[in-house]
């Protein structure tokens, strides 16, 4: 059992010091308002000053030495670093990641050459920052960034981390309270425990803190780089919505929360971002690049997130899609599969009209719509009675996909029905 | 992601509470019987060796400067022990591999990790064992070890990996409390493997697993009892 432990204790240390990322605390479901996620903007006269020390707290070319917890933790995660690097689920694609780093460069500056990012094929919006510069962002947040300056609001925040130092000072603060604990734990018996919880408590609020650091600093690097700060106010409003549609909702602990509550967090990220705009110059959201980059890969990101299962968030994301005007075919696709695969009372009437839409748009917009389209269309074809629309849609699929998993199994229906 | 919870943080604490025996190693060979390994080459894999500093809590923290000095003293020791046997010993880090195949042996580093830490749980932990490998030990890579034949010219290779703890000064304390109190509280603790592959057929001819809660790998002197205990009873 004790190795189980050690493991388990190995494992949990080793991902805490991957830092904070930028959301995976979600926020209380409860606090959350029902007007959509708008917040009421102060008029400019009220902006609150903000004053923020985005100095990076170590030199280019940082390198711990090795007798301290700083090393042993960058030699822990320089370990882990060379494990991802072989690993299945990353990205190698030249273009995708030429493009992320390019984000990244103009907010890092001198800083780039120490950073290594990797795109990580992931559902889910999240990226973290180790301390020794490596830097995973998932597939499933390059899905839901609309536009350039929203990819660097979270390049900025995990860029923060790192110059904070803040994974080492959670681990130092993390292991110091733990140690005090098992002094207390020892001395006192039961009083330990509850200064067990107290201190847990405080370990939450000391994280929190990070994370306010975090987006601070990022919102000041954002800017610095020409980015449209306020626009990561938009995009924590975003996750926010799809957090309280997402089926783990009600998991959630607001007491152990490290992320600044929601509310709060989108209010001051505004603030800051008015602040900062107060006098100067415009600055850029740069949508049109980020959508061209990331088209080619939209239908492999949303393939994952229909895998998650996670119906309600995945309705968030494709509706903030469909109001952008992004990948129409995909996301009318991609309802359908949703509602398909939900089959909540009228989903299927809901799905054979969101695959009539993607058919209709592929058509208009003269494009290949997913093979997946017209195999599901025979399939709803077939349940409705209709048998010559069946076999039409199966004909077309196997066309596109001569060669899919399931094409032995459609030849066969086809078969069935002349 | 910094998410702390009570389960984690309780077992941390539940660690402390655990005492383990002195010095123990348990070897497993295949059931086919002793492996002969006179004239054999032996590709000796990258170690995979980590120390850590016990916090007064229990929890690892991990030490590049000790991983350093362990390295290299079992790297020393191998060589002396591994060169009283008659085999052709390679290690795989003298060798100069392409970009592709230096991926394709991390993966198998990967996979062999996967399968020895199997072997640990669920069969030198006999409360563990599967019921369908009660009496056997045929564990195997299969044919994913093969390429390092081909590569290689080898005909087996040799998996080491330990893992070290030493208690800081807030655990040796609380050690000492523990003791006034009479409660026994555990220090650090040596938890490794040696494990020998076929690499015609992937099986794992030969797997020892060391416990241990003395003997010291950061220093010359005492480390050769470890690699000593890692080798006991290797087929040579």
């Amino acid at each position: 059992m004790w190795m189980k432990m050690k493991r388990l204790i190995a494992a949990g240390t080793a991902l805490s010091v991957l830092s904070a990322c930028v959301a995976s605390t979600q926020p209380q479901q409860n606090a959350l308002p029902t007007d959509g996620g708008q917040v009421s903007m102060p008029a400019l006269d009220q902006l609150e000053p903000v004053e923020v020390n985005s100095t990076p707290e170590l030199d280019v070319n940082y390198r711990p030495k090795v007798t301290t917890d700083e090393g042993g933790w960058w030699m822990k995660m320089d370990r882990y670093e060379e494990s991802l690097q072989t690993h299945a689920s990353l990205v190698r694609d030249e273009d995708l990641n030429a493009y992320v780093r390019g984000v990244l460069c103009r907010l890092a500056k001198d800083y780039c050459k120490d950073i290594r990012v990797y795109v990580v094929r992931k559902p889910g919006f999240n990226a973290s920052m180790a301390p020794n510069g490596l830097m995973e962002v998932r597939t499933g947040l390059l899905l839901r960034v609309e536009n350039e300056a929203q990819l660097a609001t979270v390049l900025g925040h995990e860029l923060a981390h790192y110059y904070k130092l803040h994974s080492i000072k959670n681990w130092r603060t993390q292991r110091n309270t733990l140690d005090a604990m098992a002094f207390l734990t020892l001395g006192t018996g039961i009083i330990g425990l509850g200064a067990t919880i107290i201190a847990l408590g405080g370990l939450s609020s000391y994280s929190r803190s990070n994370e306010a650091e975090a987006d601070a600093v990022g919102l000041v690097l954002m800017d610095q780089a020409g980015y449209d700060p306020a626009e990561a106010a938009m995009l924590w409003g975003k996750v926010k919505r799809e957090y309280a549609a997402s089926k783990d909702a009600d998991m959630r602990n607001s007491f152990f929360a490290s992320h600044p509550e929601a509310q709060q967090r989108e209010k001051t990220l505004d603030n800051h971002a008015r602040w900062l705009k107060r006098n100067g110059p415009e600055r850029e959201i740069a949508q049109a690049p980020l959508r061209q980059r990331l088209a080619p890969y939209l239908q492999s990101f949303l393939e994952d997130e229909l895998a998650q299962g996670d119906f309600g968030a995945l309705e968030v994301v494709l509706h903030d899609m469909e109001e952008a005007g992004r990948a129409p075919v995909l996301v009318a696709y991609f309802k359908g599969e949703l509602y398909r695969k939900r089959g909540d009372e009228g989903d299927l009437e809901k799905a054979r009209d969101s695959y009539l839409a993607a058919e209709e748009y592929a058509k208009e917009r003269d494009v290949d719509a997913p093979s997946g389209l017209y195999r599901a269309l025979g399939l709803i074809s077939l349940k409705e009675g209709e048998q010559e629309r069946a076999r039409m849609n199966f004909e077309q699929y196997l066309q596109l996909a001569p060669d899919a998993h399931d094409a032995a199994f459609i030849r066969q229906m086809l078969e069935q029905i002349s | 992601m910094y998410k702390f919870n009570t389960i984690k943080v309780m077992s941390v604490l539940l660690l402390g509470l655990t005492v383990a025996a002195c010095q123990t190693t348990k070897v497993h060979k295949a059931d086919q019987g002793v492996v002969q390994l006179n004239g054999s080459k032996v590709l000796v894999m990258p170690l995979d060796v980590e120390l850590y500093e016990l916090s007064a809590a229990g929890a690892n923290e991990p030490r590049a400067d000790w991983t350093q000095q362990a390295e290299a003293n079992i790297k020393q020791i191998l060589d002396e022990r591994l060169g009283t046997y008659s085999i052709q010993v390679v290690r795989s880090e003298d060798l100069a591999k392409s970009e592709e195949l230096a991926i394709q042996e991390k993966r198998v580093i990967k996979f062999h990790e996967v399968v020895g830490n199997n072997i640990r749980y669920h069969k030198i932990a006999a409360f563990n064992n599967l019921p369908t490998k009660q009496d056997k030990f045929d564990w195997t890579l299969a044919e994913k070890a093969a390429f390092l034949r081909d590569y290689y010219d080898a005909d087996y290779a040799l998996f080491i990996s330990v893992r070290d703890s030493y208690s800081s000064a807030g655990r040796a304390a609380i050690i000492a409390i523990g003791m006034v109190l009479g409660v026994g509280i555990q220090g650090g603790q040596q938890v490794g493997h040696a494990s020998l592959v076929d690499l015609n057929d992937g099986d794992i001819e030969w797997f020892n697993f060391l416990y241990s809660s003395t003997g010291d790998l950061r220093k010359k002197e005492t480390a050769p009892r470890v690699v000593d205990g890692l080798l006991a009873d290797f087929p040579g």
